[in-house]
């Protein structure tokens, strides 16, 4: 096999690797949940159709999510404010300190599992219906028969035990969340 | 280097909420304003920020395989719903199955049998999409091709099929039964094993379990083989292709496609195999190692806030250590430290020292280059072969080695059931000094082979079947077993050919007929030694026969 025939495979490897953290820094800067999936996509095509200029001694992942942040500021231009109800100047800020999120997103893929299986079962079968079976606190009322502000409550308290547990895996995994 | 937010430090109500309206979308222009003001004072606000929209991103990315699933779906739809499949990494265990475009001509795997495994399914979703990156020049939709492939995918939940699946979805549930977990690996053998609390054969992300005695084999969906000496916990993780070693021993074997790649976390490092068998002791408390028998893997020190993350690559001979907080250490590769493959201990020769590997059966091919390492490497090519036919071999325990006499004159008579060993030595570095070996193999030696010429003559009834052996030309004279075999080299022979601190290869068996004793020169740079390969049968004292172990 030639390096050619060997590029899709290899683009393919590297872009799955980085996708936790592109999709983190897309969600992080977008309002719109179903718009992160498109703006993934996006620059996921756009690293493809450059790929050729992409230099191999620089990190694959910096080059990506350079192209993510200029396809999400061109976001924010076309949505204004519809793109994020945060001011420009906070989101810049946040930005411009997320060096961290490779290290986040890592803690998230590593313990995520591990915490949610040691949510108590009422959670954990709000966390599935939510996310699983419902793309909105709306929908998964209607699952559940609960209010929409009860379950966004609900999750509110669920993130919270979920972070301090991925917090807490790290230094132990018999942590409860 | 920050990480997630300390929860030592309570998490202040209200940001907590209005991060929440955000995830939401429920966020009121007043309540907007509130959470910039907090972010734009608090920089561990905003790291709890971002924390929180990355725990967001991740649940969400969790629900866009079940969404794809239940999606009606049109041809533009279709590469996406392909993509979102492979970036949810969604553990489930799923049936596919082809429609035919005919429905009276069932697919073929159109059937009871037709479950695949979630690793086998995103395989086969990772290939399209690689076909598809190398086919499509721009535009999602201009893969045509691929898209056609993709809806021909039925992806089907857990054997049901889309109208179950439709019915199971619509109506509300308000205590639905737990949606079935998929597993990420199976409990796939055990040597005498004791359990704190015994797993199922299926286990799933998140379990934990810990071997207290014996010795257990777990394959990952990925196809990486482990196994597991005690005392050791392991627990199980989302990604099918890694597994974390919180104590204990294990020797990974990586041999397939899927499980290139795969990941051994464990307290002090994090070993990556790059297609391999390893060993990773991590039965002290303040050390983990890994040590290298074949191929290579990369060695990373786990990410802790504050620490930068070092990496090494190591290749088979090598070994190294790291502990909390240190960097790595080189240390003396030991593969007798670990069970390399439970179910041919029996047949593993006692040896001594770190300079021989016991890898069992051998699989894969033994090309020059293809097995480097700075051990003699012996594997198991027969168990319990009758001959056939008389096999010619180049002397046995009455007959020692004459290198100067004619090679592959004795012979092993047919109808003797034997276990055929091979022993491969193909240096990286080689060594200043020959190297002295003993090999007890606990059962008569019939024949041993060291010449090429008698290596070629009986790959095919004495190999392992389906085993790629060198094939180099022969060489004229007198110079021994030529590029395979062992080489000695007459003293009459000696001038420009031969470099000054030359020493002969030697072999003999031992007067009791068991053991056999090697010497061998391990320099680099002699034209006609490419490598050095003795062939070696033993009496079979077992019931077992060939077949996969």
């Amino acid at each position: 096999m030639d390096q050619r025939d060997e590029q899709p495979a290899e683009f393919v490897n590297r872009i799955l690797a980085v996708q936790p953290r592109l999709r983190a820094y897309i969600r992080m800067a977008v309002f719109n949940p179903s718009d992160v999936g498109d703006i993934v996509q996006e620059v996921v095509t756009t690293s493809w159709e450059h790929y050729a200029r992409y230099d191999p001694s620089r990190p694959f992942d910096a080059w990506v999510m350079g192209i993510a942040r200029n396809r999400v500021h061109e976001y924010r231009r076309d949505q204004s404010r519809r793109a994020s109800p945060l001011t420009m100047d906070v989101l810049h800020l946040i930005e411009s300190e997320a060096d961290d999120l490779e290290h986040t997103t890592a803690q998230i893929e590593d313990a995520l599992e591990s915490c949610l299986s040691k949510l108590p079962a009422e959670d954990y079968q709000l966390v599935r219906t939510r996310y699983e079976r419902s793309d909105s606190n709306r929908a998964a009322s209607k699952l559940l028969g609960k209010s929409e502000s009860t379950i966004s409550r609900a999750l509110n308290r669920i993130y919270a035990r979920l972070l301090i547990c991925i917090k807490q895996y790290q230094r132990g995994p018999e942590v409860q969340p | 280097m920050s990480d997630t937010p300390d929860p030592s430090r309570r998490v202040p109500a209200e940001l907590l909420s209005l991060c929440g309206k955000l995830r939401d979308q429920a966020i009121t222009d007043a309540e907007a304003q509130r959470l910039s003001a907090l972010l734009k004072a608090s920089s561990e606000a905003r790291r709890f920020f971002r924390a929180f929209m990355a725990l967001a991103s991740a649940l969400e990315n969790r629900g866009v395989y079940e969404e794809a699933l239940d999606t009606e779906r049109d041809e533009d739809q279709g590469i996406a719903v392909l993509f979102d499949l492979l970036l949810a990494e969604r553990q489930a265990v799923v049936r596919l199955r082809v429609e035919a475009s005919n429905e009276d001509q069932p697919g073929p795997c159109e059937s009871g049998e037709s479950s695949l495994s979630r690793g086998e399914v995103a395989g086969a979703l990772r290939y399209l999409l690689v076909k598809w990156v190398r086919s499509a020049p721009a535009r999602w939709a201009a893969a045509a091709a691929v898209v056609a492939l993709v809806l021909t995918l039925s992806v089907v939940f857990m054997g049901g099929n889309r109208g179950e699946l439709a019915q199971r979805r619509g109506p509300v549930d308000p205590s639905p039964a737990p949606l079935p977990t998929p597993a990420v690996a199976a409990l796939t053998a055990e040597f005498g094993a004791v359990w704190e609390r015994r797993p199922g054969q299926d286990l799933y992300a998140g379990q934990r379990f810990t071997l207290n005695a014996g010795m257990a084999e777990v394959t990952t969906a990925s196809g990486a083989v482990l196994l597991l000496e005690a005392p050791a916990t392991i627990e199980l993780l989302r990604n099918d292709n890694a597994i974390r070693l919180h104590a204990g021993k294990l020797v990974g074997v990586c041999e397939t496609q899927r499980s290139e790649g795969f990941v051994v976390h464990t307290p002090h490092m994090n070993i990556k195999d790059l297609g391999t068998r390893f060993g990773v002791d991590a039965t002290a408390q303040a050390t983990t190692r890994v040590h290298v028998f074949e191929g290579r893997v990369e060695a990373a020190t786990p990410r802790h806030a504050g620490n930068s993350v070092h990496r090494q690559q190591l290749s088979s001979g090598m070994a190294l250590a790291a502990g909390a907080g240190t960097g790595f250490k080189p240390v003396t590769f030991d593969p007798n430290r670990f069970v390399i493959d439970a179910r041919l201990e029996a047949y593993r020769p006692d040896f001594a020292g770190t300079r021989v590997s016991w890898l069992g059966q051998l699989v894969g091919g033994l090309e020059q280059d293809q097995r480097e390492a700075d051990t003699l490497q012996v594997f198991i090519e027969r168990r319990g072969t009758t001959l056939e036919q008389p096999v010619p071999v180049d002397f046995n325990a009455d007959q020692p080695w004459d290198p100067q006499a004619p090679l592959g004159q004795h012979a092993v008579q047919a109808g003797v059931r034997v276990d055929v060993y091979l022993l491969h030595f193909d240096l990286v570095e080689g060594f200043e000094d020959p190297q002295q070996l003993v090999l007890d193999f606990g059962r008569p030696i019939l024949g041993v082979i060291v010449s090429q010429d008698t290596l070629d003559a009986t790959d095919a009834v004495l190999g392992a079947p389906g085993v790629g052996y060198p094939s180099f030309p022969r060489l004229p004279g007198l110079y021994g077993g030529g590029h395979r075999g062992l080489n000695y080299i007459p003293a009459e022979a000696e001038g420009d050919l031969v470099q000054p601190e030359y020493t002969n290869d030697l072999a003999t068996i031992s007067p009791s007929g068991t053991r056999l004793q090697l010497r061998l020169w391990g320099g680099h740079g002699e034209p006609w030694s490419k490598m050095d390969q003795v062939r070696v049968l033993v009496r079979s004292g077992r019931d077992d026969t060939d077949g996969p172990p």
